[in-house]
């Protein structure tokens, strides 16, 4: 699963980038390319919560639980690859909205042909704004397969159900 | 088949024999208590390392926790380090995963801690938990940054 994972990421990438081999450099263009992206999508939710307490959840869970380094290590017959990724979260809380950021650096068995932002490419990005007292909506843009661990994760946090951390190695 | 049933049973010796994994053996009063909740394809254990003065991790063992309450005993006033693991199995496609989070706790003495543990549909949760000698005040301990050891 985490091969395919990795697969539909870097083609995500790859889409994302079209010809012209440049990627995303920050959230802004990510979530410009991403909705009209192959295999990538824009979707949105309402949440029965404030504002306030989905941020701080995101502040709380996003550094815990999505800081990771994973490595995959595969073999067949014929070949051996090991490819180590570390998923950089950040979390950015800008007037009147909360941003989660997840980047992906490949330290490892990935080569890269295009140029890297700072903390990796841009695996996903999931603003959380405000609609009403106790309504937050969730903006998510994204791969549209190969990541439901980490959007169910972030909808537990969102919703406040389910604080838990999503396994990266699935 | 009795000749099949005793190779199983010999290879298996083996694979235990040979493998680096003891059980835990707890030489103090039980004052760790933890709760697993897992899907059932899934394994959690807990690897139990004592540390010395000059901060060298001595592996005591092995914990494989069962499903609902553990306990294990902890040596007081002395750093532990833990590694609490994740297996997930899968028979047909005969692979197997694991994920793990570590964590230091110096038990203090008379103090009794609680770990809830859960691994259900890819996601996981781990809270510690401190109660005081003769109370019920709960205080609740970052996991995430864990004190690390420095030689004394």
């Amino acid at each position: 699963m985490i091969r395919l994972t990795l697969l539909l990421s870097l083609s995500l990438m790859t889409l994302l980038t079209g010809c012209s081999l440049k990627q995303p450099q920050s959230a802004d263009e990510f979530r410009l390319a991403a909705p009209t992206a192959f295999l990538a999508k824009k979707e949105s939710y309402v949440v029965n919560r404030p504002y306030s307490k989905v941020s701080k959840a995101f502040k709380k869970q996003a550094p815990k639980c999505l800081s990771a380094r994973i490595r995959t290590e595969s073999r067949t017959n014929t070949s051996y690859q090991v490819i180590v990724t570390k998923y950089n979260p950040t979390v950015k809380v800008t007037k009147g909205r909360t941003e989660l950021h997840l980047q992906q650096m490949h330290e490892q068995g990935v080569m890269h042909v295009s140029e890297v932002p700072k903390k990796g490419y841009f695996l996903m990005v999931v603003d959380a704004v405000p609609v009403s007292k106790n309504k937050t909506r969730i903006d998510y843009y994204g791969p549209s397969m190969s990541v439901d661990n980490i959007t169910k994760a972030i909808k537990g946090w969102a919703t406040g159900k389910n604080m838990g951390c999503p396994d990266l190695t699935k | 088949m009795i000749k099949q049933i005793i190779e199983i049973l010999l290879i298996s010796l083996m694979m235990t024999a040979c493998s680096n994994i003891k059980p835990y053996q707890a030489t103090h009063k039980n004052n760790f208590f933890v709760n697993s909740k897992t899907d059932n394809d899934v394994k959690s254990s807990i690897d139990i390392y004592q540390v010395d003065k000059a901060c060298k991790y001595i592996y005591k063992g092995t914990v494989s926790l069962e499903q609902g309450k553990n306990k294990i005993g902890l040596k007081n006033n002395e750093d532990n380090y833990l590694v609490v693991s994740f297996t997930t199995s899968s028979f047909w496609a005969s692979s197997t995963s694991s994920m793990s989070q570590d964590m230091m706790i110096k038990p203090d003495k008379g103090y009794t801690y609680k770990l809830d543990l859960s691994y259900l549909d890819n996601i996981y949760n781990i809270e510690l938990k401190k109660t005081q000698p003769g109370s019920n005040k709960t205080i609740t301990i970052d996991t995430l940054s864990p004190h690390r050891c420095q030689n004394k």
